[in-house]
């Protein structure tokens, strides 16, 4: 099966996040240090080109390499930039699914999957509702026929 | 149709375990009344009687309220006094039966047998049992008699010092160390604060007469360090005398102990992995100790799932023929690539550096502590040395095979060199991670998670990229057709 990507709101919601911490450290910056000095200034820009580089460079390319495939006998899921990952679980070593929805999800449509074998677990996060409903029947086709993925 | 039956009544005493708390209460009601003199504290005696009581009750009900039946296809359950739980086990799903026989049960015909399957806590037995000894035999028997294969026993009795060399290679300061405090500070509690400080003078004074000439600080840490290794090392003799294996048809049945005897029957089926271990020093001598991964098989304190104590070339051949000849490890393929030696010597280089260093300005701040500055940094740089080596050897002894459906995966983690082997079913899930670093070397890690009960999880540094893809490859479709 050909990889398929997370859902595009992963990609909304780090960048909302990297946003926050951003204006937070901004926040601090400007509340603890003494203004207009040196150490401040350059506090301010080193943020700002922080969080240039993740919302335009680090978090798409992140948002890229996230993926995942079903094969014959395996899942395989695939993220990182600086430190690339590739995980593979066989099918077989799984012993059940689960379908998390969080407060976010019914917004943007998604839903995470665990997928938990005796010796580890794979978490797949931010997959469109009807991916991690696939997923689940692949993965875990004894233990999830008519799961209906709402966690 | 089999009848339920109940433990060895000795197990009441055991079952007063559970309700040892309620002791508190007459303990607490003492406490309060002890101002008021002992007439006050007389008159509340049938209280204390009560809780007596309650204890005493609540044991024989637990007693007479658990029973067992062993049924054709595998045993039925029931315990609990108010919530009734009822547990059938197929012999199918036991990974494990284990009978120990303690010291202090040595003198009566009982026998405690445990009862392991993959399911349940990873820390406790899921059924634990206090029984006649014929009973247990025969629960063992009746546990062991589906399994598939010949029947002919094929026993492996290691050389006398093999335990020995086992300790060796698995003891550590800490553990030795953690027990002794228990000790001392349990002395403590039940024998009195004066026997604990009159134990504590004795080591001090021992202390003193082996310290000749070092530093007070430096020699207390040499000889705790010293004693906790001692005391580990014969912790883990007493395990692991006596080790037998033996092999009947798709059971393995392994003895060990000395004031414990132990007696585990492993489902050959539910072994998850094998692991040869070996430290440099035995690496260079060529040997090896060799554990198994099967669930209830060395959980208990200071126990390891020996399979075979130890281990040259030649006994591990004829003792996995004999034993274990369903997983055997794949000859080394793939090797690392020659640029990737500075992977493995940078990080002890980097620590022999800030050794040397903090030694350095520690030397040149403290004049008054140089002599345990001197020894302090010898006793760092030692270590660092001994790694670099570790490291070194590393180097042309990290890779994964496949052959046929084995996996075989050599790491090294701390100073222990680790050769993994597993059917490739039992790999749960494997992981190929890659620092930019790594890319540009055309390595990377791979971390492996196998079956097991603890979730065991085994990293591979440094393979090459290309074998690294190969192997992932070959491995799902391997599992796919198997």
């Amino acid at each position: 099966m050909a990889k398929k990507g997370i859902s595009r709101g992963a990609l909304a919601v780090w960048e909302v996040l990297a946003g926050a911490a951003a204006a937070l450290a901004v926040a601090a910056v400007v509340w603890i240090f003494l203004p207009r000095t040196w150490l401040w200034y350059s506090l301010l820009w080193s943020i700002g080109l922080v969080f240039v580089a993740t919302a335009f460079g680090y978090l798409p390319l992140r948002y890229i390499n996230c993926c995942w495939s079903v094969g014959n006998s395996y899942v395989e899921y695939q993220t990182g930039v600086i430190f690339f990952t590739r995980r593979r679980m066989l099918k077989k070593a799984i012993m059940y699914a689960t379908v998390v929805r969080d407060p976010l999800s019914p917004l943007l449509g998604t839903r995470t999957v665990v997928l938990s074998g005796m010796g580890g677990r794979m978490v797949i996060p931010f997959l469109p509702l009807r991916d991690a409903v696939f997923l689940m029947r692949e993965a875990a086709p004894h233990a999830s026929r008519g799961g209906d993925a709402d966690g | 149709m089999a009848k339920p039956k109940r433990q060895h009544p000795l197990a009441v005493v055991h079952a007063f375990g559970s309700y040892i708390l309620l002791l508190a209460l007459p303990l607490l009601r003492s406490l309060l009344l002890l101002r008021e003199g002992w007439r006050g504290w007389l008159s509340g005696v049938w209280q204390d009687g009560l809780v007596l009581a309650a204890i005493l009750v609540f044991g024989y009900l637990r007693w007479r309220m658990n029973t067992y039946e062993v049924l054709e296809e595998g045993i039925f359950f029931r315990d609990g006094i108010f919530f009734r739980r009822s547990r059938y086990i197929p012999y199918y799903s036991l990974t494990a039966v284990v009978l120990e026989r303690p010291f202090y049960l040595r003198p009566f015909p009982i026998a405690r047998i445990l009862l392991e399957t993959d399911a349940g806590s990873p820390k406790d037995p899921d059924v634990a049992l206090l029984l006649r000894q014929a009973d247990a035999k025969l629960l063992m028997a009746a546990a062991g008699r589906e399994l598939p294969g010949e029947r002919l026993t094929r026993a492996y009795t290691p050389n006398p010092w093999a335990a020995a060399f086992l300790s060796l290679l698995t003891s550590n300061s800490l553990t030795g160390v953690l027990f002794a405090s228990t000790l001392i500070s349990q002395t403590g509690r039940l024998l009195g604060k004066e026997a604990e400080e009159r134990l504590l003078d004795s080591l001090t004074r021992l202390m003193q007469l082996l310290a000749f000439g070092l530093p007070p600080a430096a020699a207390a840490i040499a000889l705790i360090l010293l004693g906790g290794w001692l005391l580990s090392f014969a912790l883990h003799l007493v395990n692991h005398l006596g080790f037998k294996a033996e092999r009947r048809g798709g059971m393995l049945t392994v003895r060990a102990g000395v004031l414990t005897l132990r007696q585990y029957q492993l489902t050959v089926k539910k072994i998850n992995f094998m692991q040869l271990r070996q430290s440099l020093l035995t690496r260079l001598l060529g040997y090896c100790a060799v554990l198994i991964n099967c669930t209830g098989y060395g959980k208990g304190k200071n126990e390891l799932a020996v399979l075979l104590p130890a281990a040259n070339e030649q006994e591990l051949r004829r003792g996995l023929q004999m034993v274990l000849p369903e997983i055997r490890p794949g000859r080394r393929t793939c090797r690392c690539l020659p640029r990737t030696v500075t992977r493995f010597l940078i990080p002890p280089l980097t620590l022999l550096a800030a050794l040397f260093a903090a030694v350095f300005l520690a030397w040149r701040q403290l004049p008054a502590l140089r002599t345990l500055v001197f020894f302090l940094g010898l006793m760092g740089v030692l270590p660092a040395v001994w790694w670099f080596f570790v490291k070194l050897a590393a180097f042309r002894y990290v890779g994964v095979e496949l052959k046929g459906r084995t996996c075989t995966f050599r790491s090294v983690f701390g100073y222990a060199f680790y050769t993994t082997v597993a059917p490739a079913d039992k790999v749960t899930q494997i992981e190929l991670r890659r620092s930019l670093f790594q890319k540009m070397a055309g390595c990377c890690d791979m971390v492996v998670r196998l079956r097991s009960e603890k979730g065991r999880r085994i990293v591979v540094q440094n393979v090459p990229q290309t074998a690294a893809d190969s192997f992932l490859t070959s491995w799902a479709a391997d599992s796919a057709v198997s």
